[in-house]
């Protein structure tokens, strides 16, 4: 890291097309006004409990509140979730569904929604699911799509793309925004606050996110 | 059936020795009687002294006199699965005599399933089981059944399992096999201890009065020898490892004898291997390596080759300080100090296992103030005093997971089981309060998940039209399956598997050490020159390799602390060393090799005595350093170090560096720094007053307070690392304990868990109590600050020890040399 100073958003430009990787986790195209967001998890506490394991995230409101002061901050056209908004279908209670049924009210025709793994089998009314979106020159799914042509970019979640860092002393490890330039894809950061993580392959290009306003490029 | 001719049963079990041509001796009689007269106890002779017998013949007797009545009769408990055998062997002798029908099963982690469930379906007459085993058949659905008829209890080797949380989870269980049947008669059997009061009363319960305690007089003889080397000057100083002198060993060493050779550290065992294999060529297929971190099978080959006799040298670790059916092996030799007199006497124990034999045991100091703490080892041996050994207090964790065994099995009520625990010697101050908050905690997930409906674990069960009485089960078929997976309070660090390309497993490193290799890096391990290859699903392929490499992987948790009992005693040796320059008698071996070193000691400094606090002040090359010798252990030493740089920061604002050893600690900063406002601030230094405060802002405690939880959160089943593999549910259950950490921190933060942790932390990492009444020791000495021209020999140990941590472009050795150099002008 060469400097101290904090920086909240990364610039990255595909053929043309402005992308900017935001510390709080989104990113956001400026020419078509989209955010994108991925992997939320929603409920996965709740799986959790169900299986003996007493752990709480109080019902994902922080989750919920971030997406909400995102959407104020950003003003997006679309709010595009790239699948694994909810973590299981058992865990899904009345709580959950009502929060979640109520933002997408809130913003209405404004969110839209791909459909990940761990998604199949809740339906929630008023979402109906995308398989993926075309943006541009961009492509959005949740799991990565091996390369097509060299003008798209697929921008994808379902990997929760981690990094660790580390000295003699010490190791830290921090979610990031990665990229594979063999294939042409750009990996989101789990959005969840309870989601786990998986290291990036060497190759990847990485953006550590150090904190809610601090990303860094990771060379 | 023959029925029982004698009455007096002593009589019958004397004949079973007469026809062993065996003389009973006093204690095996004492505990005969003992045990007739219906009491319970725990039975404290030196290992190889015949103490199975003493605690068996009384319940074999009872057995054959009750005619064999179903279910399980008598239960044994060893900590060790490699003991079992050995226990089956000598109780097969016995009841062939006794009564050839009395069937004998062995249950534990190498159990078939099939033999297993054969066990439950016709459970054997005596049952040899590990604590976990025995904790799984409590878990089991029939556990009343099966032990309905239980009327005696045999735990060996209880000092091993007493001081861990192991400890707790037998106490536990005894608990349980106590209140379900009133009847029951435990006994122990333990090597020497200073508190065994203590140690009856926590496998009986406090509410059992006046246990029975049962001591030989068998005195044990043992016999240190010091190697101590020719020339005291070129004695190394320091590096735990003093390998420079491995020549003066390998001569007192036969090659004929079967030898175990103890070091303190698998890193310090990789070490002597590769050595003494090096200078003893021909010996290359009769030395091997024995240490936990090796693959089991190739441990199992090598205990196998002791007992062939086609393997002499065996360099171990405490892997070998019990168990593993040797024959006793002809000599033992120490490397560095044992730190701790049981320790010692165990591993003493293991050569001349025979009533009235004397042990020997060689000893081979790492550095020259080793031999002090032998010294004072054989004055505390010869008195028979030996450390005391403190059994945990309070683990919530075992608690839980013990409660949650219950509901798996039987259920509990919890007012029942209450009263049973509190009856336990480490959990007779849980409070009301707490033992609420665990019930809480199972049945709801806690405080801040009351609210939550789809949490479940334990659940309560009423009883069929009785809305009163209820008892706490586990219903889903799949959570007593994830916890009968996961039951024990053994933990592991993550580690990662080490396997030839080709296939064969070596054994297992840390993820720290495997994660700095790169590809092409040789180390040593396992005895042998090994080539990183790659790394795949946490398994570390490697190749053999003839390239030289100084690298050998080093475990967390490797280094022993010098017990309380020992550095007491050290202290008083030091003090008893002023007289020994006027004194013109023989001493012994070891005070008088290091007669020169206390000299050159007295000449720069002083040696200090026991009413005295020697502090030394140094400068070198732009660094003032000071010196305290406090002469506790390690940990205390450093913890000390750390709360004096804060206080001495908080005095006047600088940057320290600390170093510590057995002996001390050092602060070093720059030239210009005055330490001597110590005598000035004395008691603002040696002051209790906000001590748990102060070392909280001197080292990095929620770190340290974090790591341990990982233990915590394993034992009261909030990870589950062991899974069913049919498990599909599994991946999905994956959580970091960090996490776990992070979430109760924020939505509960009186977790019970989270205050167990920090207390552990408290009391075992930081050894808060040591530290207390260490200050309040020292507060009471006089003072004594030396400014030195150069380091003296106390001294410079830390100084070595403190180089590690320093930056510079020379290597440690070179550093090292100078030093010696400059100093011996």
């Amino acid at each position: 890291m060469k400097n101290n100073k904090t920086c909240p958003y990364i610039n990255f430009s595909w053929n043309g097309t402005k992308l900017e990787l935001y510390a709080s986790q989104a990113l956001f195209i400026p020419s078509s006004r989209e955010l994108l967001i991925s992997d939320i998890h929603i409920g996965k506490a709740e799986y959790f409990q169900l299986n003996g394991i007493p752990l709480t995230n109080n019902e994902d409101e922080n989750n919920i509140n971030r997406i909400y002061k995102l959407i104020n901050q950003f003003k997006p056209k679309k709010l595009v979730i790239l699948g694994d908004l909810f973590h299981s279908k058992y865990s899904l209670n009345k709580n959950l569904i009502y929060k979640v049924e109520r933002l997408f009210k809130i913003f209405e025709n404004k969110i839209e929604l791909i459909e990940g793994n761990h998604d199949k089998g809740c339906q929630i009314s008023n979402i109906s699911y995308l398989k993926e979106k075309k943006s541009l020159n961009l492509l959005f799914t949740h799991e990565p799509i091996t390369k097509k042509d060299n003008n798209t970019l697929n921008i994808c979640g379902h990997y929760h793309p981690k990094l660790i860092l580390r000295n003699n002393q010490d190791q830290l490890s921090f979610k990031c925004f990665a990229f594979d330039s063999i294939n042409n894809n750009l990996y989101l950061p789990s959005f969840g606050d309870m989601t786990g993580g998986f290291l990036c392959k060497k190759h990847f290009k990485k953006w550590a996110l150090i904190s809610e306003n601090n990303i860094v490029e990771i060379s | 059936m023959k029925k029982l001719y004698e009455k007096d049963s002593e009589n019958y079990i004397r004949k079973f020795f007469k026809e062993n041509n065996w003389q009973p001796l006093d204690f095996q009689i004492e505990a005969w009687d003992s045990y007739s007269r219906g009491e319970s106890g725990i039975i404290q002779v030196p290992t190889g002294c015949g103490k199975t017998y003493a605690a068996l013949m009384g319940p074999l007797l009872k057995l054959k006199e009750q005619n064999f009545p179903k279910g399980i009769n008598i239960l044994l408990v060893t900590p060790l699965k490699a003991l079992s055998r050995d226990l089956k062997k000598s109780i097969i002798n016995a009841i062939q005599f006794f009564d050839a029908n009395i069937s004998v099963g062995i249950r534990n982690g190498d159990t078939s399933n099939y033999e297993k469930r054969k066990q439950i379906i016709k459970p054997p007459n005596i049952l040899i089981t590990t604590p976990e085993s025995l904790t799984l058949l409590i878990a089991n659905k029939e556990a009343n059944k099966l032990f309905s008829n239980l009327f005696s209890i045999i735990i060996d080797e209880w000092h091993e399992l007493m001081g861990c949380k192991r400890g707790n989870q037998c106490e536990l269980a005894l608990s349980w096999l106590r209140g379900n049947n009133n009847n029951i008669q435990i006994w122990a059997m333990s090597a020497t201890m200073g508190n065994i009061e203590e140690a009856a009363s926590s496998i009986l319960g406090l509410s059992y009065k006046q246990p029975k305690i049962i001591k030989s007089n068998i005195v044990k003889s043992i016999e240190i020898k010091s190697v101590i080397p020719d020339n005291i000057g070129t004695f190394p100083w320091s590096g735990h490892l003093g390998i420079k002198s491995h020549k003066s060993l390998i001569k007192e060493i036969d090659k004929n004898k079967s030898t175990l050779i103890f070091t303190n550290t698998r890193n310090q065992s990789e070490r002597w291997f590769q050595c003494l294999r090096y200078f003893n060529p021909e010996m290359e297929d009769n030395i091997a390596l024995h240490h936990g971190s090796l693959d089991k099978e190739d441990r199992k080959l090598v205990e196998e080759g002791v007992k062939e006799g086609s393997i002499k040298w065996v360099v171990c670790t405490s892997s070998l300080d019990l168990g593993v059916d040797f024959q006793p092996v002809d000599q033992i030799v120490q490397i560095g100090s044992a730190k701790n007199i049981g320790r010692l006497i165990q591993r003493a124990g293991r050569s001349a296992h025979k009533p009235g034999g004397i042990s020997k045991i060689l000893f081979m100091p790492t550095n020259a103030l080793e031999l002090l703490e032998v010294s004072a080892m054989r004055k505390l041996i010869n008195k028979g005093i030996t450390e005391k050994i403190n059994i945990p207090e309070l683990s919530y964790d075992v608690l839980l997971q013990h409660l949650v065994t219950l509901a798996c099995g039987p259920g509990f009520d919890p007012n029942i089981e209450k009263e049973r625990i509190k009856n336990c010697l480490s959990y007779r101050n849980l409070k009301d309060e707490d033992w609420n908050w665990c019930l809480d905690f199972l049945e709801y997930g806690g405080r801040c998940l009351k609210a939550y409906p789809k949490y479940k674990k334990i659940e309560k069960n009423y009883e069929f039209n009785n809305k009163n009485n209820f008892k706490y089960i586990v219903k889903d078929k799949t959570l007593i399956r994830i916890h009968k997976f996961n039951i024990g309070t053994i933990t592991n660090d993550k580690s990662v598997i080490v396997k030839y390309i080709k296939g064969k497993s070596l054994g297992s490193l840390e993820e720290n050490f495997a994660s700095k290799l790169k590809i092409g890096d040789t180390f040593f391990f396992a005895g042998k020159m090994l080539e990183f290859i790659k790394i795949r699903d946490n398994i570390l392929y490697v190749k053999k390799s003839s390239q030289k490499s100084s690298k050998i992987p080093a475990w967390i948790g490797g280094q022993m602390v010098i017990s309380d009992l020992l550095s007491k005693n050290i202290r008083k040796e030091i003090s008893l060393t002023n007289e020994l320059f006027s004194f013109k008698g023989f001493v012994n071996e070891e005070l008088k090799s290091l007669l020169p070193i206390l000299e050159k000691q007295k000449e720069i400094s002083k040696i200090p005595s026991e009413k005295q606090l020697l502090t030394e002040i140094y400068s070198y090359k732009g660094f003032k350093t000071l010196f305290v010798f406090p002469l506790e252990g390690k940990f205390v030493n450093e913890g000390i170090a750390f709360l004096w740089a804060l206080r001495y920061a908080n005095l006047n604002k600088a940057t320290f560096s600390i170093a510590s050893n057995d002996f001390g600690f050092s602060i070093t900063s720059t030239e210009n720094y005055d330490f001597s406002l110590l005598t000035n601030y004395l008691s603002y230094f040696m002051s209790s007053k906000n001590l748990s405060k102060d070392l909280e802002s001197a080292i990095n405690f929620s770190e340290l307070t974090k790591n341990n939880f990982k233990n915590i959160a394993q034992i009261s089943g909030l990870i589950n690392n062991n899974n069913p593999s049919k498990l599909k549910t599994s991946n999905q259950l994956i959580i970091s304990s960090n996490l776990l950490f992070e979430v109760f921190n924020k939505y509960e933060n009186n977790h019970l868990l989270l205050k167990q942790s920090y207390e552990e932390v408290k009391k075992n990492q930081l050894e808060i109590d040591r530290i207390d009444s260490c200050l309040q020791r020292m507060s009471k000495l006089d003072l004594i600050l030396n400014e030195t021209k150069s380091p003296s020999p106390f001294a410079f140990p830390l100084l070595v020890e403190r180089l590690n941590n320093t930056l510079s472009n020379e290597t440690i050795e070179e550093r090292v040399n100078k030093l010696i150099r400059s100093y011996e002008k």
